[in-house]
């Protein structure tokens, strides 16, 4: 036989052959379709997760690498401000600035009184300015020049650059970073009016302003020699406000933080979020509902279907953790019902069953004896119901920061709710049937794993130092169908809602 | 349900109609398994394979062929990909002289799909690959060479081997005579 004859003939014979299948290879493909289904969510929630960390351990590192060009000055703890009061720091008198170069000047406008600009804060200035009251100065009242060593300000640098690490490993949350670098002179009115975070300049300070004057109290210091009495000068811990201009050098600036303070560190979040829910119905043909009791036997077969749902509430407890400056990423638990509304339209068939004593004539001795008899009714049937499907969530979310400021902030979230638990609670008794019209006969789990993704915007307001009050408007969009025994119609549900809560700052 | 609606409804993940689907198509489907397997056991994982990727790429479909074939495309890539996890032999095996079956094809109305099936399932895995390859699928050997990572004279040499072997297989089995 030819081969292309031979080839046709195997190509007849094969074609439509049909070899047995095993009885459960059906069933197989179904676990393995679920099980990729699960796998899949474990992937995107594992993406997600390592995606936030990523993104956090770059501006991590980003902004530890900024961190490293800050040298802070040190926080004068307040006995050494007591030391300070005793030699004062930066102690000068007209013949001192007249001995010294005429870089720094400053303006008298009080001139009854020396000037000191120390603060009392110890966390405040502590480079103190005190300008002796003498008669040259009440006279001149124009420039009290006043000159800053280098050399004390090198040795104060050396102590500040150490004791500034460790300040740094204890930074709090809305504290300014101080940095060294060249700038504008700053003024005493700057000097003075500056908040906590500010700058520092300590060469060519041009300060012309208001100067309230205290008494000398140590009038005997040599005035010429200003560099060892600077010298001694244990802190110059901050000067205030930061004049961010030039860059000269040996300038020291604080540099100001951001007007918001930063949100960082763990919050525990409360909140409700009243929604509502939007929901895609599987196509159904009928839904049938057996009852059975002793004596009756109901089976009623809708064949218009119609279901909504109300505006629910959903209750959640989570805690948020900061990653860095813009990132946080949150865990929590949730618990959610919607309430569905239920009309069944239909025909039921109800079959009574009875038992009658019946006499038998057959007999000459007639008896009774007990017989069964049944009884079939079938009418239309309306059946209104509310029904419900609770949910247990766990939200894994990550928050960007988008604006912050001082009492107020404005937020991305994003990420997936696992609903490890959602069941359904059908306040219609008996044993319910659906068929779709894909010839699915509903689903057979009493609670399902099922996940949604979640997208929102957070307004947070600081309403206190630990506490801060939120409003989040956002769309949780379904992902698997809610199919489940006893559900009168598989479907998907979304949902639309906004959080309200507080956020309470755990620890310092 | 026509095959088209079975499609859509595949294509839209319903769970019933992908029922349907490997309802209907199972046992042919298995049977291009069992060709290439030659092994029950991993001829179920071949199939259940196939279907769940059939599932997955149903949207593919571009109703240019017939859906079978397309289905039989992807049951056949699957299986070459298990048979490419255990190395498969293309050596040639010594050659008996093969007297040639009848000229007349009423001769194979007597020979059953069934037995065509298991004599094809008789011929070692490289000879059988090409040869479902090529006479059954009618990938060309070019293209046998590309799946099979071998050189197109082997994919001609295995077919000529395979199609000898199988003709012997046949004339031993049913006493099949040349005319």
């Amino acid at each position: 036989m030819k081969d292309d004859l031979f080839d046709k003939l195997i190509q007849q014979k094969t074609g439509g052959h049909e070899a047995p299948v095993p009885a459960d290879a059906w069933t197989n493909i179904s676990k393995k379709k679920k099980k990729k289904r699960v796998a899949g969510w474990w992937w995107f929630t594992g993406v997600i997760l390592l995606l936030g960390l990523a993104v956090g351990g770059y501006f991590q590192v980003k902004e530890k690498n900024n961190n490293a060009s800050y040298i802070a000055i040190k926080t004068t703890s307040e006995g050494q401000n007591k030391n300070d009061q005793k030699v004062s720091s930066f102690t000068t008198t007209k013949k001192a600035s007249s001995a010294t170069s005429t870089k720094n000047s400053i303006i008298n406008k009080q001139i009854n009184e020396s000037v000191s600009t120390s603060s009392s804060s110890p966390n405040n200035v502590s480079a103190r300015i005190t300008i002796d009251k003498t008669d040259d100065l009440i006279k001149n009242k124009k420039h009290t020049e006043k000159y800053i060593s280098q050399k004390a300000l090198a040795q104060k640098n050396e102590k500040d650059e150490v004791a500034s690490i460790r300040r740094n490993k204890k930074t709090i949350a809305g504290r300014s970073k101080i940095i060294i670098t060249n700038s504008d002179p700053i003024t005493p009115e700057e000097d003075m009016d500056a908040p906590e975070n500010a700058t520092v300049s300590l060469t060519e300070n041009h300060i012309d302003e208001v100067i309230k004057a205290k008494p000398i109290q140590n009038t005997e210091t040599d005035p010429l020699n200003i560099d060892s009495t600077l010298a001694s000068t244990k802190k110059i811990d901050l000067l205030q406000k930061a004049p961010e201009k030039s860059t000269e050098n040996n300038t020291f600036i604080t540099k100001k933080d951001p007007p918001g303070k930063k949100r960082i560190g763990l919050y525990a979040d409360l909140s409700v979020t009243p929604y509502l829910s939007f929901y895609k119905n599987d196509p159904l043909i009928s839904v049938k509902r057996i009852t059975v009791t002793p004596m009756r036997k109901t089976e009623f077969t809708a064949t218009d279907i119609r279901s909504s749902t109300e505006a629910a509430f959903a209750y959640t407890a989570a805690l948020r953790k900061s990653i860095n400056k813009k990132l946080a990423v949150g865990t929590g638990l949730q618990y959610s019902f919607i309430k569905e509304n239920v009309l069944l339209s239909g025909t039921e068939t109800s079959t009574e069953f009875n038992v009658i004593k019946r006499l038998n004539p057959n007999n000459g001795n007639p008896f009774l004896f007990d017989d069964t008899v049944s009884s079939t009714s079938t009418g239309k049937r309306t059946i209104h119901a509310t029904n419900s499907y609770s949910l247990v969530s766990i939200p894994l979310l990550l928050h960007y920061e988008l604006i912050n400021k001082k009492n107020w902030a404005f937020s991305l979230v994003g990420g997936t709710y696992l609903n490890i638990s959602t069941s359904y609670d059908n306040s219609i008794g008996g044993e319910f049937q659906p068929i779709y019209s894909n010839g699915n006969t509903g689903g057979k789990s009493e609670n399902k794993f099922t996940a949604d993704l979640f997208a929102g915007l957070r307004f947070s307001r600081r309403i206190g130092t630990r506490y801060v009050a939120f409003a989040e408007p956002g769309m949780r969009y379904s992902l698997m169908k809610y199919d489940m025994q006893k559900q009168i119609n598989n479907k998907y549900i979304h949902r639309a809602g906004i959080s309200f809560g507080l956020s309470w700052k755990l620890g310092r | 349900m026509t095959e088209e609606e079975l499609i859509q409804g595949c294509v839209k993940k319903i769970s019933g109609h992908q029922r349907l689907l490997f309802e209907r198509y199972a046992g042919k489907m298995m049977s291009v398994c069992l060709r290439y397997a030659n092994d029950q056991h991993v001829a179920q994982d071949i199939l259940q394979t196939g279907f769940i990727r059939v599932f997955d790429n149903i949207h593919q479909f571009r109703h240019e062929g017939s859906f079978e074939g397309w289905m039989k495309r992807i049951f056949a890539n699957v299986a070459l990909r298990h048979l490419s996890k255990k190395k498969l032999d293309f050596r040639e095996i010594g050659d008996r002289q093969v007297e040639g079956i009848s000229e007349d094809p009423s001769v194979f109305s007597k020979i059953s799909e069934a037995d065509i099936h298991a004599m094809i399932r008789m011929l070692p895995d490289g000879y059988r690959t090409v040869f479902n390859l090529n006479i059954i699928e009618g990938y060309s050997h070019d293209e046998i060479a590309e799946m099979l990572k071998i050189q197109p004279g082997t994919s001609r040499t295995q077919l000529l081997k395979a199609r000898k072997m199988l003709q012997g297989l046949i004339l031993k089995s049913f006493n099949l005579i040349t005319v």
